[in-house]
């Protein structure tokens, strides 16, 4: 007996060993299936024709219904008061002194100054819509005033029709110049006699800057004729002739002078002041019908709500990057002794546009992550905590004195936004759930003023900048924004508590030099709402117990009561070392986030070219602030390879094309994989067998429908049979309006553009204008279309700025994410662009840029992060860029294409280079660098270029890569394609059904077997030595 | 000697496992080295060596227990052994996704300590099908 009791016992013993193996091994094979049945060929879906009527089905249904005149009439009218909500919500009241506005009902004889005012900037010079400028769709101001009850000085409006003069606008073959945009006083006397008697109550004049595709504004031009000052001043001055007409509209006799500034572009605004204008109101481009919502907000009809999403400073220029950007960026210093040297060449590059013209410029954004309002706050506060040398002159453009001072640098802080009512903000609590990882911000406001309004409750963090951050240079803004949500109407007196969601992983700085990855730093942290980004900084300021707070006009300031709050659950307490590993790994994919970017530091060539660069830190206000360009020069093997694109070659052991499936016949149809998850290797690649190399190499240049009515039809997979029912793909992609107004659906809803689109704050309006967007281009069978937003305005004079969203990248991640990802949800992939750097239009087509590893995770890349971040909006598009990072092109850059874009953040979609038909160098000499880096295709690619040259790669280095890079590209390509309203239409009789592999069964079984043999030998152990133990005693 | 005095076979097995047990645990700070620690290792090795050691002091015939607890603790010290960098993986979520994960390099130190904690448990095991020490007669 006692013999049987041992066996037992070393049964229990060995089945409790295998137990534990067991589950550790099934764990991981059922962890990793996917590759395991991915290696192994194993099936894990079949294709099952289901019963019923065969025939097209709709996927992604219209709110408007079918394509009908009723429907598109319903979805012109959703759009058209889209726009106009835009515009209520997020135009930004500036100034308003006296309670200037809203006008009284007795103000109603208005004269419009200013040739913008008849000719406004209704939208952004860049690839997009022309119809908003359409008198028939367009809604002026002086019809919007007079829908509003006013009478217009007809006599001089109309002087404005006749005269050839424009108000500002770009230089860009338009015949416009400094001279000639805005009319000397003299125009206006003449007509001075229709103000004197009538129409004098208001005078509204309109200031207006166009910049727009390859044009950045003017960093210096020559000011009006006639100008005191017979100098040079930028295009966001206000020019003589401008001055004149302001000055003298002053002295006019008018009631009240109210100033409308059409700008998506910040200007210097201290004229403001200077002037004394009565009242002014910030309306970017105002889209077809947004002057319709400033007419209202004149009257009171609406309550001005929105606030800035930029940084308006005194003097545009003073921005950090300011002295290595747009118009002040320099070439190589070096480029006279290496021109036409192989590496800097003219004519004689890979394409005429490598030319010394492009390739000769290079900026370093010496300014670090200190873009916006984070060098400017940031700098405030280490003048109030008085580190750093802040008070020093040096970078001090309008400062009084000898030194740097906020009020006098800033006119008007980030998240400024005046109302015809007053609020008071408080934060009430801040809890963290460590499930989600987020902090919910729960701010009280309360109308305290006399009429009904909303506001925006902005919420920033403060994270600590101690010895552990100065010795790794890890950069701190002092402020920033992490969240937003915006009141319903609040009528006088009443009060509602908002919950504003705050990632924790906003609160992590990227740490390039120690950690090489992403830390939370030990310390003190805060969050704070405020009126601004100003005020906010200034409650935590006086939390942490400083004095001589000033608000950003100069005057003392005192904190607002809980204003501000220490917030200390989840993270890093004061004594403890910087958390290193809460985001070491991304949260979309788990995979190592460190650091990529080396060759974007131009210290990292030092070792040739022996100059080193510093960049901004607060350490050394004085010492590191740029004066002027950094000077650097391209040597070295490495830099000179890295620029002429030398990035791939064949690897060795590379699989020879012919070990891969070409024209199978297995019956997959695009539309069979809408509901194929990304990991099903197996049935990927039953579906990617079907194609044949040419039409793999052939779906690359497959891009989409660009201008006029050009609509790229792709073949779909496999050829005639492989078709079935789905026939071919029919497949645009929209581009602002473009596509849109070049079919069917007019387009002219009147996108007011992504500027005003932030300054609202208000995430509902944002996610109506991504589902609006989609819905016409669904109307316009387009699955995916650019669209706005994506790059940060590193500086006020980027061309491009009026599409981009904010001066923020947490902001534009934010917005990103609910604006694009509404797109997603309604069956159109919307892709920001130009991902990513592309913050300046001057040389865009290969300028060199250089930043440290910080700046550009914590600016360009962030800026995308959230909307393409496959955990977060989704989206599966977007457009790559031709500006290069360090010296190689961003299209060839396989850290950001390949390595954070899918590795990190998981993305699945497709890229697509910006316009590469005969423009993007990169994509056009370096096609097979570029297709390997990430880059999948070639906007508005329309010939065969791209396609052959992959295909006599192929076929004179027989490199198996390419083919399994190719197969990625167009596996991303009908992954989008069958998550889109793509596949509408499309037979939907035969649909792919997973099934479980019979050896994941058996694992199961497996567990559940030796679980029960486990239990089994531990009872008969029991068993046997209760039975014996009874016998013994016996 | 009496320590040693009509011992079974069981409690010299016992004995050979905790050299084993050691050169383990030795093996594993090694590891972590050069690649990352996980202290739930570390622990769940100390704590089945006290087992061990107790085992050998532990006469009660109910010691069986301590014997499959101990195999237990080194069981799952073995499947936690892999904490790569700040991401803990079992062992066999190590081998299979080492490609993408691991550093290749760091294999050879795996299989090693992994032996050794291997043959401790397979030691372990087959002591228990030996007779266990009686309670010593005083």
């Amino acid at each position: 007996m006692l013999k049987k009791t041992r066996l037992w016992q070393g049964l229990a013993a060995v089945m409790s060993a295998s137990l534990i193996g067991t589950c550790f091994i099934a764990d991981g094979l059922m962890t990793n299936a996917d590759s395991l049945n991915s290696y192994f060929g194993i099936r894990t879906s079949e294709v099952v024709t289901t019963e019923g009527e065969e025939g097209a089905s709709i996927y992604y249904e219209s709110e408007f219904g079918d394509f009908t005149s009723e429907s598109l009439k319903k979805l012109d009218e959703a759009t058209f008061e889209q726009a106009r909500n835009e515009m209520r919500e997020g135009a930004v009241l500036l100034r308003n002194e006296n309670s200037a506005l809203p006008l009284k009902s007795t103000e109603r004889r208005v004269t419009l100054f200013g040739h913008a005012s008849y000719n406004p900037l209704y939208r952004t010079y860049s690839a997009g819509s022309h119809l908003c400028e359409d008198p028939e769709w367009t809604v002026s101001l002086k019809e919007a005033l007079e829908a509003e009850g006013f009478s217009v000085n007809e006599t001089l409006f109309n002087a404005y029709a006749n005269d050839p003069a424009t108000r500002p606008q770009d230089k860009r073959g338009k015949g416009g110049n400094a001279n000639n945009t805005e009319n000397p006083w003299s125009f206006y006397q003449d007509y001075e006699s229709s103000w004197k008697a009538d129409y004098n109550d208001i005078a509204i004049v309109t200031i207006a800057r166009q910049g727009g595709e390859g044009v950045d504004m003017a960093t210096s031009e020559p000011d009006d004729i006639g100008s005191p000052t017979e100098g040079n001043i930028s295009s966001l001055a206000l020019h003589y002739n401008e001055r004149q007409m302001i000055e003298n509209v002053m002295k006019a006799g008018f009631g009240k002078v109210i100033v409308l500034i059409n700008s998506p572009y910040t200007m210097g605004l201290g004229w403001l002041s200077e002037y004394n204008v009565d009242g002014a109101l910030w309306i970017s481009t105002v889209g077809s019908v947004g002057f319709t919502g400033v007419a209202e907000i004149l009257t009171g009809k609406v309550n001005p709500s929105g606030q800035l999403s930029d940084t308006w400073a005194a003097d545009s220029l003073s921005a950090p990057a300011m002295a290595n950007s747009s118009g002040n960026t320099p070439t190589w210093a070096n480029f006279d002794e290496i021109y036409n040297s192989g590496i800097i060449t003219d004519g004689k590059g890979l394409t005429p546009w490598d030319g010394a013209g492009v390739v000769s410029y290079v900026n370093v954004q010496i300014e670090g992550i200190y873009v916006g309002y984070k060098y400017y706050e940031t700098r405030y506060a280490d003048a109030i905590m008085g580190q750093g040398g802040a008070t020093s002159n040096v970078g001090a453009f309008v400062s009084s004195g000898n030194t740097w001072n906020y009020s006098d640098e800033v006119c008007y802080p980030f998240g400024f936004g005046l109302s015809y009512t007053t609020f008071n903000q408080s934060i009430d609590k801040v809890s963290y759930d460590s499930a989600t990882d987020t902090y919910s911000v729960e701010v009280k406001v309360t109308n305290t003023g006399d009429v009904a309004g909303k506001k925006a409750v902005l919420v920033y963090a403060q994270t600590p900048y101690g010895q552990y951050e100065r010795e790794n240079l890890v950069e701190k803004s002092a402020i920033q924004i992490v969240g937003y949500e915006k009141t319903d109407t609040l009528k006088p007196g009443d009060s509602e508590t908002v919950t504003v969601t705050v990632d924790r992983y906003m609160l992590a700085s990227y740490d390039t030099n120690n950690a090489e990855g992403y830390v939370l730093s030990g310390g003190d942290y805060y969050f704070a709402v405020g009126d601004s980004s100003h005020e906010a900084l200034n409650n935590i300021l006086a939390l942490r117990g400083y004095t001589g707070l000033i608000d950003h006009d100069g005057n003392a300031y005192t904190a607002e009561k809980n204003g501000a709050k220490q917030v200390r659950a989840g993270l890093p307490s004061s004594n403890s070392e910087p958390d290193t590993k809460a985001y070491s790994h991304s949260a979309a994919t788990g995979a190592r986030v460190t650091n990529q970017f080396d060759y974007a530091d131009y210290n990292h060539f030092s070792k040739d070219t022996g100059i080193t660069v510093t960049y901004l830190t607060r350490q050394n206000w004085a010492g590191t602030f740029p004066t002027k360009a950094a000077e650097v020069t391209i040597k070295g093997s490495e830099m000179e390879n890295l620029m002429q694109g030398n990035t791939y070659t064949k690897a060795e052991g590379a699989p020879s094309v012919d070990s891969f499936t070409f024209g199978a016949e297995n019956g997959l149809t695009a539309v069979m994989m809408k509901d194929v998850p990304w990991e099903d290797d197996v049935t990927w690649d039953l579906f990617l067998d079907q194609f044949t190399i040419e039409e793999l190499a052939m779906q690359v240049k497959s891009t989409p429908g660009f201008y006029e009515d050009e609509t790229a039809v792709i073949p779909a997979i496999g050829g005639g049979d492989a078709c079935d029912s789905a026939g071919n793909l029919p497949m645009t992609v929209g581009y602002g309006d473009q596509a849109v107004e070049n079919t069917y659906y007019p387009g002219r809803g009147g996108v007011v553009y992504p500027s005003l689109l932030a300054a609202t704050f208000h995430r509902d309006i944002q996610q109506r204008r991504g589902e609006l967007m989609a819905e016409a281009w669904m109307y316009n069978n387009t699955c995916f279309a650019c669209t706005g937003g994506g790059n940060i305005r590193r500086t006020p004079f980027s061309g491009r700025n009026a599409e981009y969203y904010s001066e923020d990248s947490n902001l534009n991640s934010l917005i990103g994410e609910i604006h694009c990802g509404a797109m997603m949800k309604k069956g159109v992939s919307g892709g920001p662009k130009h991902f990513a750097t592309n913050d300046q239009e001057f040389q865009r087509m290969a300028c060199s840029q250089f930043c440290t590893e910080q700046a550009l995770r914590e600016g360009s890349l962030r800026s995308f992060e959230y909307a393409l971040r496959d955990d977060r909006g989704g989206l599966l598009y977007t457009m790559t860029c031709n500006m290069r990072i360090g010296v190689l092109w961003t299209l060839q850059c396989e850290e950001i294409l390949t390595n954070v874009l899918r590795d990190e953040w998981g993305f699945k979609g497709i890229t697509v280079s910006d316009c590469s038909f005969k423009f993007s160098p990169g994509f056009t000499s370096n096609r097979v660098e570029a297709l390997m880096a990430g880059n999948d295709m070639g906007y508005a690619n329309t010939a065969d270029f791209a396609s052959n040259a992959y295909l006599e790669y192929m076929q004179n280095t027989d490199d198996g890569n390419v083919v399994a890079q190719l197969r990625r590209v167009v596996k991303s390509k009908y992954y989008m394609i069958s998550r889109t309203c793509g596949i509408n239409g499309l037979s939907s009789n035969m649909k792919i059904v997973q099934i479980t592999p019979a050896w994941e069964i058996g694992v199961c079984a497996a567990v559940a077997g030796v679980s029960l043999l486990t239990a089994a030998s531990y009872v008969m152990f029991i068993l046997s030595k209760y039975k014996f133990n009874k016998e013994v005693k016996a | 000697m009496n320590f040693f005095k009509n011992r079974s076979g069981s409690f010299y097995m016992c004995l050979c496992s905790i050299p084993l047990t050691i050169v383990a645990f030795i093996l594993y700070l090694t590891y972590t080295s050069i690649g990352s620690m996980n202290g739930m290792v570390l622990a769940l090795l100390i704590l089945s060596l006290v087992a061990q050691v107790s085992l050998l002091f532990w006469r009660n015939a109910q010691a069986i227990w301590l014997r499959i607890a101990a195999i237990a603790l080194l069981c799952i010290a073995f499947g936690l052994f892999v904490d790569n960098d700040e991401v803990i993986l079992s062992f066999t979520d190590y081998v299979f996704s080492i490609d993408y994960w691991g550093n290749a390099a760091l294999v050879p130190y795996v299989i090693r300590a992994s032996i050794f904690m291997l043959s401790s448990v397979l030691v372990l095991v087959v002591s228990c099908f030996f007779k266990q020490d009686e309670k010593r007669q005083s």
